[in-house]
């Protein structure tokens, strides 16, 4: 029973790991490809004139790319981070950046479905223990299934609060519920209670379906 | 190099840097180029103006780029799709021939593959008016 569990747990690691490498590597080749084309266009603008005698357009060009890199760099920063976060199943961590890295890697997902991703980290909350990828994979599968099923246009706000010597994390949605759910959770919500229980943590779902927190121990 | 002069391209992505300056390339080549940046914009134009060809892009906010094609497909059948995307998956192709479309390119494409790709769709496009 218990390795029936863990398959099912790995399952749903695997697809969670492969969302996420499918969404930054998506969004990386678009930083490639308005590499490309802009270099392109300035050889084709030599190549059609002999010369570069629209230099603003050329400073311009390179300011595109120069921009370009530095978005796909902050990106690949942030996917080396998450990539560490399995490094230890048991870590001292902070809250609010295991889910920051989260957010930057999410946040393509919750564009291209209209939904704005609000987050409030300001709270200073103690460190808490645990295995950070899996608490990433909670706080994902929670913030896809809301994504997914809101009403376009709506906004999704994740905050973090101290609570009982530990953290909270609490994602609630502001929109018109998830009446219409159509598409469902891509993880079930058993597989995440067994995740959240592995690393002590606590998953609860507030009153309907608009608010759900996550609460973890403290490392003190 | 009349022909290709001839050949009407929608251009569809969200991604406006690397939409406009493909736009600019594509016109440099002679193409009548057109942009949209989304699904829905790109369907008002096809309503309006049906062009030979359109370059659609798949994960866009929005309308999803195979729902984009399933439309184009029913409300101007003369217009052929080239489906242009950093998504990688293998299924993609097999959804994408399922839907009509007249093929699909891995963004970024080599300009050359992409006009040519146009030509052949245009080409198409003519056979079947």
């Amino acid at each position: 029973m218990e390795s029936a569990n863990l398959r099912e747990q790995i399952k749903y690691q695997k697809l969670f790991v492969g969302i996420i490498l499918a969404s930054f590597t998506h969004e990386l080749r678009n930083h490639l490809a308005v590499v490309k084309e802009s270099s392109g266009l300035q050889q084709d603008m030599i190549a059609l004139e002999g010369s570069v005698k629209d230099l603003s357009g050329l400073v311009q060009t390179l300011q595109t790319v120069d921009e370009q890199v530095d978005n796909a760099l902050q990106l690949t920063s942030f996917l080396n981070r998450f990539a560490h976060r399995m490094d230890n199943e048991e870590a001292y961590f902070s809250v609010a950046e295991v889910l920051d890295e989260l957010m930057v890697l999410v946040s393509r997902l919750a564009r291209q479905r209209l939904v704005a991703l609000d987050t409030d980290f300001s709270e200073v909350v103690p460190p808490v223990v645990g295995d950070p990828a899996n608490l990433q994979m909670l706080v994902f599968f929670l913030l896809d299934e809301k994504i997914r099923n809101l009403p376009r246009e709506s906004s999704i706000l994740i905050r973090i609060v101290a609570a009982q010597g530990g953290a909270m994390i609490t994602i609630a949605s502001q929109g018109d519920g998830l009446e219409d759910a159509e598409q469902g959770s891509r993880c079930p919500r058993e597989v995440l209670h067994s995740v959240a229980r592995g690393m002590e943590a606590e998953i609860i779902d507030g009153e309907g379906t608009q608010e759900t927190g996550i609460f973890l121990r403290g490392a003190w | 190099m009349n022909r290709k002069r001839s050949i009407r391209v929608l251009l569809v992505d969200d991604e406006r840097a690397f939409v406009d300056t493909l736009a600019r390339r594509l016109t440099i080549r002679n193409l009548q180029v057109n942009v949209a940046y989304d699904g829905e914009q790109a369907l008002s134009r096809l309503q309006k103006n049906a062009p030979d060809v359109m370059v659609l892009d798949l994960k866009m906010p929005g309308i999803h780029g195979f729902e984009v094609l399933k439309r184009a497909r029913a409300q101007a059948p003369l217009t052929q799709v080239v489906i242009l995307t950093g998504h990688g998956s293998d299924g993609d192709a097999a959804i994408v021939s399922e839907l009509g479309g007249f093929g699909l390119l891995r963004k970024p494409a080599d300009i050359e593959t992409l006009v040519r790709k146009i030509c052949e769709a245009s080409h198409a496009s003519r056979a079947h008016a």
